[in-house]
């Protein structure tokens, strides 16, 4: 039988960044199997038919009282609904969902997240820091951005940011550093983010080992089992689903073009 | 009394513990995926569609919520039925549960090297022949469509299989009991009253249909009423056992279906909303029977139809 399942949780904590983006602490009311780098959840946070399925999204950190942290954009009506709760509020999680990253090869770990993308790779950092040199890039937008960059979230990481506006860091994306030759030989890269971003790392293949780039992908989902063949992505291997083969693959075994 | 006492039915030769089934092409067809406790008073779980070929499925997006819905479009993805066989149905075989095999074909002849493909496997159990798949091209839903090819294709498969079969139908005709008789007549055990209805959504930012085959199956509980109206007319019909499938996600809506006529019912987006669905239903089902004094659950179906004349 597998982890997965269906718990109640209750929502501690909110904190908005933006109107489009906030954070959810929330703390499972029975015992869940603890999430690995990469693993996800399926939330809601209303019993009715509409919306009707749950959403996935990707924690930031587990704390050791048991709860999780969400970084959550709004983008249409689920995360809207989420961006009402009340702290006290109960919401509806599935999970701990999907494959994870596994543990790397490389001497050092370079995580690159793309706006909400960095959700994943906060948790990767924490899990790997003691354990090899981690570099976090995170790249977003500019404007708007300001308060999210400068949260706790990332107090003490070894933490870079680019925006496309220049606003925030340096200008650019993440994907400026292979064109500085910032990045070569011996590290292992781990990206989460927009897909443009996540194809254009195929550009990093001269400098990093081709079988040491890892992308987590996203897909519309309804179960997050693996059983309703929603979630699928183009693979070398032919269709694979997000939610239970990945969300973590190999860059190189990605159909990007028919993305 | 116990469990299956008070929820149990039969459909033909097979006896279900409870009268849910989980319908074809939600459930991982691996049991090492399914959450504890789920299907422990699951009546049977249908396979995914499966084909003689291996088959890919759709390309591009294949899920769409809408207000109380979903559409679908997977297009039967499967790695077809000779490595089922070999690989999920070994471990799917003690699941604990009957497993009821989904068949889809294209050509008649496909659903022909099915049956034999099943039958050298030594299985002889229940077969629900799927003659409504909206999201493939040829076969599918065409069949059930065209009264006259699914006379012919189920008087095949009835002279071939010595085992159960359920007709999974199309709610695209124009009306249902047109194919509910044909496939009383073909002598088939019972009918699933039915998949998913053909809808369609338009992307207005891309200003283009969201699915590359343009229509996609509506499942969940926007097509409970349509549903719920099929089992109604199907059981004025036909005398063989009508599987009432489509937008049952509460006790409220089970109960509904039985009462409508169904002997049965399947579940499918009602199960990925929520994995509990199954034991609330079960549990709700027995709560409302013991509210009622109502002993089996056998008494429910078609309650509705019987009552409808009297008065208050
Ligand atoms: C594995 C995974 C991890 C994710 N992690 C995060 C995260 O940490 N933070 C975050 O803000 N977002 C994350 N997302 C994206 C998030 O799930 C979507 O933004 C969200 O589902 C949108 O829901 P909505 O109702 O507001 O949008 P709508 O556009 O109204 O949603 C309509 C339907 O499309 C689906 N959908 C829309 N966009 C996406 C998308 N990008 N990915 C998957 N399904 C989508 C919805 O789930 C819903 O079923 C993740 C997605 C996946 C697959
Ligand atoms: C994702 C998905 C995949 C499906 N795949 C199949 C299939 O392979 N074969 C089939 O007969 N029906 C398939 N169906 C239809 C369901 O079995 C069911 O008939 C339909 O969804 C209506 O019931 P519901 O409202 O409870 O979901 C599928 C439905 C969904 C949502
Ligand atoms: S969401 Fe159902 S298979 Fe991935």
């Amino acid at each position: 039988m597998g982890n997965i399942k269906d718990f109640s949780a209750i929502v501690l904590k909110k904190t908005a960044f933006s109107d489009e983006l906030f954070m959810l602490r929330v703390l499972p009311e029975e015992r869940i199997k603890q999430p690995n780098p990469g693993q996800f959840f399926l939330l809601k946070s209303w019993e009715g038919l509409d919306p009707l399925l749950f959403r996935p999204f990707a924690p930031v950190l587990a704390h050791e009282d048991g709860s999780l942290d969400f970084l959550i954009k709004v983008v249409g009506k689920g995360t809207q609904i989420i961006r009402s709760c009340m702290e006290g509020a109960k919401v509806k999680l599935r999970g701990p969902c999907g494959n994870s990253f596994p543990d790397p090869a490389g001497q050092r770990l370079i995580l690159i997240g793309g706006a909400v993308g960095i959700a994943p790779m906060v948790f990767s950092y924490m899990n790997y820091e003691k354990k090899l040199p981690v570099k976090l890039i995170l790249g977003v937008p500019g404007a708007g951005w300001d308060d999210f960059c400068e949260s706790d979230i990332f107090s003490n990481l070894d933490l870079e940011i680019f925006s496309d506006d220049g606003s925030i860091g340096r200008k650019g994306t993440p994907l400026t550093l292979f064109e500085k030759g910032e990045i070569g030989e011996g590290d292992e890269i781990w990206a989460c983010g927009p897909i443009g971003m996540l194809k254009a790392l195929g550009t990093a293949i001269d400098a990093v080992k081709e079988n040491q780039i890892y992308v987590s992908l996203e897909a519309r989902m309804a179960c997050g089992i693996g059983g309703c063949l929603g979630c699928t992505i183009p693979t070398k291997w032919g269709p694979r689903r997000v939610c239970a083969d990945g969300p973590v693959f190999k860059w190189a075994e990605v159909s990007w073009n028919e993305l | 009394m116990s469990f299956s006492d008070i929820l149990g039915v039969s459909i033909g030769k097979l006896m279900l513990r409870s009268p849910i089934i989980i319908a074809s092409g939600v459930w991982p067809m691996e049991p090492e995926r399914w959450p504890s406790g789920i299907v422990d008073k699951v009546g049977a779980i249908c396979t995914k569609g499966l084909t003689f070929s291996p088959k890919e499925g759709n390309k591009g997006i294949r899920l769409w919520e809408t207000p109380c819905g979903l559409l679908n479009s997977i297009g039967l993805q499967n790695p077809g039925l000779e490595s089922f066989l070999k690989n999920e149905f070994q471990m799917l075989k003690n699941c604990g549960c009957p497993l009821i095999f989904n068949l889809a074909f294209h050509r008649e002849d496909e659903l022909d090297l099915l049956l034999d493909k099943l039958s050298s496997s030594g299985f002889d159990g229940t077969v629900e022949i799927n003659v409504s798949c909206p999201n493939v091209s040829g076969g599918g839903m065409a069949w059930a469509v065209d009264l006259m090819s699914l006379e012919m294709v189920l008087k095949k498969a009835r002279a071939k299989w010595k085992g159960d079969i359920w007709v999974k139908l199309s709610p695209n005709v124009p009306d249902i009991y047109d194919s509910a008789i044909v496939a009383e007549n073909c002598g088939a055990d019972a009918i699933v009253v039915a998949n998913t209805w053909l809808g369609l959504a338009i992307d207005i930012k891309k200003k283009k249909p969201v699915f590359e085959r343009i229509f996609a199956g509506l499942s969940g509980p926007a097509i409970l009423p349509l549903s719920l109206r099929l089992v109604w007319e199907a059981t004025n019909v036909v005398k063989i056992p009508v599987i009432g499938c489509g937008g049952i996600t509460d006790t409220e809506s089970a109960l509904g279906m039985l009462m409508a006529g169904a002997s049965a019912i399947q579940i499918g987006t009602g199960l990925l909303r929520d994995f509990e669905v199954i034991n609330k239903i079960c549990g709700g089902i027995e709560g409302y029977m013991e509210e009622n004094e109502i002993d089996s659950v056998k008494q429910l179906v078609g309650l509705a139809k019987k009552n409808h004349n009297i008065r208050g």
